[in-house]
């Protein structure tokens, strides 16, 4: 067996752990010796339930797909759908406040539009969630493939605590790299520091001396690999080795910088947008503390199956709101130009309502956008297309134009431009799990 | 009869419960073998060299193991089931022969039962099975197979097999020769803990001194008794219905309950109830589901009637919500659910929710919701999923051309892409047609069926319209009597208690690790259909599955042979033993039968790993987090120290203050006893021996290692105690730590009830630094794999 096989049915067996033994040293970008990652980062955000593209950067004007919005708008190069605060239509109180906390696709692209690559067309070729999810996450609608963020956490940053950090939507690590969730904030000082019986406070009380507490650590360590080396059954063998490997990572964590003040937004009508934002200040501040290299956010309300006009337009100005706040937390603490950004979706909507009335809604539809910002992407850009029917358009492989001859956009393509950018398509780890698909310039 | 022929007789009727899915699975009873095209290759054909052991041996080979080694894989898998699977070409021509794919919960036996009922038909002589392949009798797919092919050839035998009774009646049993197993001992502390939170009793532990591994099956069905094993469960199915969800805050499930037909919810009652009333009625609405199971269990009633139970239960304080008038042994008594029939009022009439146990619960039909357009599918997937094991989304995730399926105005009911999952999914969907689907729980007794969707029923049974007035109770009959029911009952336990997921059938049959991943599958396949088969014999006891799944090595398993196990041996055996990271709410109880001190804020609060710290250390809150982390990670790591530091400084200190005859964990030592004196530093032999035999009781009552005296890793910890004490004197008379505890870790209070502790019974001081020696050890043992791991 081959190394490359040998992993990758490790991997499957979930053999993998998290210990160096997996990986050799030379593929490590950071450990514990230098224990700072300092970029690039990447939050992958999952619109979840599927979004409707024609309610974003793929608009039309056609009664049939879109009862929301007359016209176009276009900022540069990229077609928006004007969805506009209009309370009425939106069923928000004027007087909730809301208006302070969400963005309109305008409002997003003027600040962000040069920097915003789209990528329309993208034929997920699936209508279920999961499989969907999971395609836009990996680049593989079939089972197996870690998550894009897994993958570069893992290349990048295996020895940091919470090096791939998740707020939800599909975060398969195929035991490469351990996953850590986001959690309450007001947690991390106990935590970070054990042996403080006040942690957080002024007060220096320890459990044990510190002399004492490296002499537990050291037995530890010593025990525990006296039980592994023991040890020959895979499952077991595995599991000791995972905790050597957590414990392994901890020394850092006393430097996870907490954010000042958590976000707090009016209540209701945007709390699931206030739970988006505190998942991305957690992410902000692990990122600023050397601790992770990725992570991702779920954000739901998609999946309009009724509604759709009132509840489609609602999520997709939190969501422009939301990647908004990320972008500029990002560059408040510093590493705004090392931060990626993409968001995706299970899948799309359409391309007709499924009702005559006000609350009608759409359904799935395999054919959907995503989009990406960051250093090296090339904003301003919009890749792919498609028709009136809502089919996705062929595009030409090498000039991207719309061309009926060439070739359909998926997202095994979408992943393989992704891992370029990432510098994860020549690493052992992207070669572990071959994408379909070809290499198109999508992200410039 | 001849032996063979009662072989397979035996077989089938072993597996009854297995087979008789075909029946309902099946799509058609016409014979028409169909549409295979492509001749194809003898590369990566069946097996030459037959199975292992000598001709004699391979003669005795059981028909399962036949078919799945020399007819599935190398020829129905790779060549007929594109035409023969549910939605394949054959199969929408009728086919006879209908394949099941290997995501299919008891696909094996599904298709031998089918391949063997097509194989004994005859024309001209010779079995159908042998004809169509080569093209012969209007072959939809034309020739598929030469003659002189080992795929033909592996079809023959089957057939001859048959009409031979070539084949041994059972498989060969599972060989675990290389594999290390817990001892009686080791298994029933593994049990109690997980199952129970508590330790094996003295008079337990005595009986498996006396009788060993005989006295194993009646200890645990012991254990299946108590309550604690029934909030065990409850959490288990937690896991499956995230039903918790109505937890998160005290009116959650109650708000769920429409307040005309339920007006006891209003403002007018409910609001004016005690705040503790409304917590536990709450809890008892969001618990409903997990309490019928309960019920269902804990009075060793069939467990199918977790569907099938017409009626649900209540408890005091949900009974007052739901009106229903029923009698309880104490009114107060939180945990006295009964059962109870409940009944609607309407301006039109009144009329009884036709009960279907879990199904037709309030919080079950909210927490797989529908809307006006998804039509009941959504549950109709759960419901695949977690009573038939069958992930309908693996079964067809082959893509989809959206150009072609917009060509049909029904696309799901009749675009063959779509048809393939629908045909199987609105049926059950159509069974919750009088449900609201935006009210969920709300019942409407006039209530049609779309007409344009597949009709309510299941499989390709289609319900009588004059059953749709109990169409949940007539779904739940067929469920309960499918196999595949038996399977996810063992599934889930088997989910449940190993923190595993069960093994999957390998997709890639290509793979250079297929052969190990089928075995490997075989056998689990094996285990979980005995398992299934003593439920079945039990009269559908869930004990029955417990007990019988910790018995096996996937709950026992510490261990490979000091041979150690070949490459290949290693992959087969990749997912043995559980090697389990403990769960949160596990670990909470196993802290506190261990130490005898819960890990919390304070007496009033709940424990730090059910609440603060549940899904931080791995676990799940029903909602946005609900998968379980099974590899810790650095923040898991430190929590688990944090938790070893502060248990043992609340533990140690308290137990010693405690009468010797009382203490859990320092039984044979007291504060006084130190290694040396502590003004020559001269070894005291009497308090070192009472110090070892300490440490001994600690690995045991800790990690439940038995171990003799003066094995290394007793004497490991002994150095430990030893350092640290050396450590504390020293820098107590270096003036550098004074003689107190750490206050917090003083024994002042009691820690479960905060009562103040007498003044003869606190524990303050440390003057000779033993309890901060023992603190360490504590701490130690406390964060060690053992102890964190099941």
């Amino acid at each position: 067996m081959d190394r490359r096989t040998f992993l990758r049915a490790t991997a499957i067996a979930g053999l993998a752990s998290t210990a160096p033994w997996v990986f050799p040293r030379a593929l490590k970008r950071t450990t514990a010796q230098d224990a700072v990652y300092r970029g690039p980062f990447w939050i992958f955000v999952s619109a979840a339930g599927g979004w409707d593209p024609r309610f974003m950067f793929d608009p039309i004007e056609d009664p049939e797909q879109n009862r929301m919005y007359t016209g176009v708008g276009s900022t540069g190069s990229i077609r928006y759908a004007p969805i506009g605060l209009d309370y009425e239509r939106l069923q928000w109180d004027p007087a909730s406040g809301v208006a302070a906390h969400v963005l309109t696709a305008e409002q997003f692209l003027e600040r962000h539009g040069q920097r915003l690559a789209v990528v329309n067309g993208v034929d997920t070729t699936t209508n279920n969630h999961e499989g969907g999810s999971r395609a836009m996450s990996s680049g593989q609608l079939g089972l197996g493939y870690p998550a894009l963020g897994a993958l570069i956490a893992a290349a990048n940053a295996p020895s940091m605590p919470m090096a791939f950090f998740s707020g939800g939507g599909y975060d398969f690590t195929g035991g490469h790299i351990p996953l850590t969730r986001v959690s309450n904030a007001s947690a991390f000082s106990r935590i970070a520091r054990p042996n403080e019986i006040n942690a957080g406070s002024e007060d220096p009380a320890l459990f044990h001396t510190q002399e004492t507490m490296s002499r537990i650590e050291r037995f530890q360590r010593a025990r525990t690999a006296a039980l592994r080396d023991a040890q020959r059954l895979p499952t077991i063998e595995t599991s000791m080795r995972d905790l050597l490997a957590a414990r392994a990572s901890t020394a850092v964590l006393d430097r996870f910088e907490m954010p000042e003040e958590t976000v707090d937004l009016a209540p209701g009508e945007v709390s699931d947008l206030e739970s988006f934002m505190r998942q991305g200040q957690m992410l902000i501040a692990a990122f600023k503390s050397g601790l992770s290299a990725t992570g991702s956010i779920r954000f739901g309300g998609f999946d309009t199956h009724g509604n759709h006009d009132r509840d489609q337009s609602r999520q997709v100005l939190k969501l422009y709101a939301g990647i908004d706040y990320l972008l500029a937390e990002a560059e408040r603490n510093g590493f705004g130009d090392e931060l990626y950004v993409v968001a995706t979706s299970d899948f799309g909507r359409g391309p007709r309502y499924n009702g005559e009335n006000g609350n009608a809604g759409k359904d799935h539809w395999p054919i959907t956008s995503m989009f990406a910002l960051g250093p090296g992407i090339a904003g301003n850009r919009v890749v792919g297309a498609t028709d009136d029917r809502q089919l996705a358009r062929a595009v030409d492989p090498d000039t991207l134009e719309v061309d009926d001859s060439g070739v359909k956009i998926g997202p095994g393509d979408v992943h393989r431009a992704l891992r370029r950018i990432a510098t994860m398509d020549d690493h052992e780890l992207g070669q572990l799990y071959p994408l379909s698909g070809r290499d198109l310039n999508l992200f410039g | 009869m001849g032996s063979a022929a009662w072989g397979y007789a035996r077989r089938a009727t072993r597996g009854a419960f297995l087979v008789q899915s075909l029946s309902i699975a099946r799509l058609s009873l016409l014979f028409l073998l169909a549409a295979c095209a492509g001749e194809v290759s003898s590369e990566a054909g069946p097996d030459s060299q037959g199975p292992p052991g000598s001709d004699g041996e391979a003669a005795c080979e059981s028909q399962r193991a036949y078919f799945a080694r020399q007819v599935w894989t190398p020829v129905l898998d790779r060549i007929c089931i594109d035409c023969h699977a549910p939605d394949g070409v054959a199969t929408a021509q009728n086919a006879a022969l209908l394949l099941v794919p290997s995501a299919y919960p008891g696909f094996l036996d599904a298709n031998i039962e089918n391949l063997t009922t097509v194989a004994k038909l005859e024309f001209d002589g010779t079995s159908v099975l042998l004809r169509k392949p080569l093209g012969e009798m209007s072959h939809g797919g034309g020739p598929v197979l030469s003659k002189d092919s080992d795929e033909y050839a592996a079809l023959a035998t089957f057939v001859e097999r048959l009409s031979d009774g070539g084949f041994c009646e059972d498989e060969p049993a599972p060989n675990w020769d290389d594999v290390e197993q817990l001892d009686a001992h080791g298994t029933y502390r593994k049990a109690t803990l997980q199952l129970a939170g508590r330790l094996p009793s003295a008079r337990e532990l005595e009986r498996l001194d006396e009788r060993g591994e005989q006295a194993l099956p009646d200890l645990i069905d012991g254990l299946l008794e108590e309550e604690a094993f029934s909030d065990r469960l409850k959490d288990i199915y937690n896991d499956r219905f995230l039903t918790d969800f109505y937890l998160r805050y005290n009116s959650a499930a109650v708000n769920l309950f429409n307040r005309d037909d339920y007006p006891n919810r209003s403002g007018d009652y409910y609001d004016m109830l005690d705040a503790d009333v409304r917590d536990k009625a709450n809890r008892a609405l969001a618990r409903e589901p997990l309490e019928l199971i309960a019920y269902i269990v804990d009075n060793d009633r069939p467990f199918s009637e977790m569907l099938t139970a017409d009626y649900t239960v209540v408890n005091p304080y949900s009974a007052l919500l739901y009106d229903v008038q029923v009698d309880f042994e104490d009114p107060n008594d939180e945990r006295d659910f009964v059962p109870a029939q409940i009944v609607v009022r309407r301006d039109d009439g009144d009329f009884e929710i036709p009960h279907a146990g879990v199904l037709t619960t309030p919080v079950v039909l909210n927490r797989m919701p529908t809307t006006a357009t998804n039509r009941n599918r959504h549950r109709a997937r759960r419901i695949l999923e977690l009573f038939l094991a069958t992930d309908v989304l693996r079964i067809a995730t082959r893509p989809i051309d959206p150009e072609a399926s917009s060509q049909f105005n029904n696309p799901t009911r009749d675009d063959p892409q779509c048809t393939g999952c629908h045909r199987q999914i609105d049926p059950i969907a159509g069974s919750f047609l009088k449900w609201d689907e935006r009210d969920q729980e709300r019942y409407f007794p006039e209530r049609e069926w779309h007409p344009e969707m597949f009709p309510p029923g299941f499989g390709t049974e289609i319900m009588d319209k004059g059953e749709y007035d109990r169409a949940q109770a007539w779904l739940a009959e067929r469920i309960v009597r499918d196999p595949r029911f038996v399977l996810s009952v063992v599934h889930t336990v088997y989910r449940g208690i190993t923190g595993r997921e069960p093994l999957l059938y390998p997709q890639d049959s290509m793979a250079e690790d297929f052969a190990e991943q089928r075995a490997a599958f075989n056998t689990q396949d094996a285990t979980f259909r005995t398992v299934g088969d003593a439920f079945v014999a039990d009269d559908m006891n869930l004990k029955t599955v417990v007990r019988e799944l910790v018995l096996t090595p996937y709950f026992r398993a510490h261990n490979a042979s000091a041979d150690g196990l070949e490459p290949a041996r290693r992959m087969e055996l990749a997912k043995l033993g559980t090697a389990r990271f403990s769960i949160p709410s596990v670990l909470a109880r196993k802290i506190r039968a261990v130490t005898g001190v819960r890990w919390a804020r304070n007496q009033e609060s709940a424990d730090y790993l059910s609440n603060d710290y549940r899904v931080l250390y791995g676990g799940i809150d029903s909602d946005s987090v609900t998968e379980r982390l099974t590899v810790p990670n650095g923040i898991m790591a430190n929590l688990a120290q944090r938790m070893a530091n502060e248990v043992a400084c609340f533990a140690t200190a308290r137990d010693f203050a405690l009468g010797a005859e009382d203490r859990l964990l320092f039984p044979h030592v007291g504060p006084a006893d130190l290694p040396k004196t502590l003004n020559g530093g001269d070894d005291v032999p009497a308090a070192v021996t009472r110090i070892k035999q300490n440490i001994q009781h600690l690995h045991e009552r800790v990690l439940g290692e038995r171990l003799a005296e003066g094995d290394p890793e007793l004497e490991r910890t002994y150095q430990l105690f030893l350092e640290t004490w050396q450590e504390g004197v020293d820098k107590v008379q270096r003036d550098e730590v004074d003689n107190s505890l750490p206050r917090a870790c003083q024994a002042r209070t009691d820690p479960n009830s905060g009562e103040e502790l007498g003044e003869e019974q606190r524990l303050i001081t440390d003057e000779g630094y033993a309890v901060r020696a023992w603190m360490a050890v504590v701490t130690y043992l406390l964060s060690d794999y053992k102890f964190l791991y099941e």
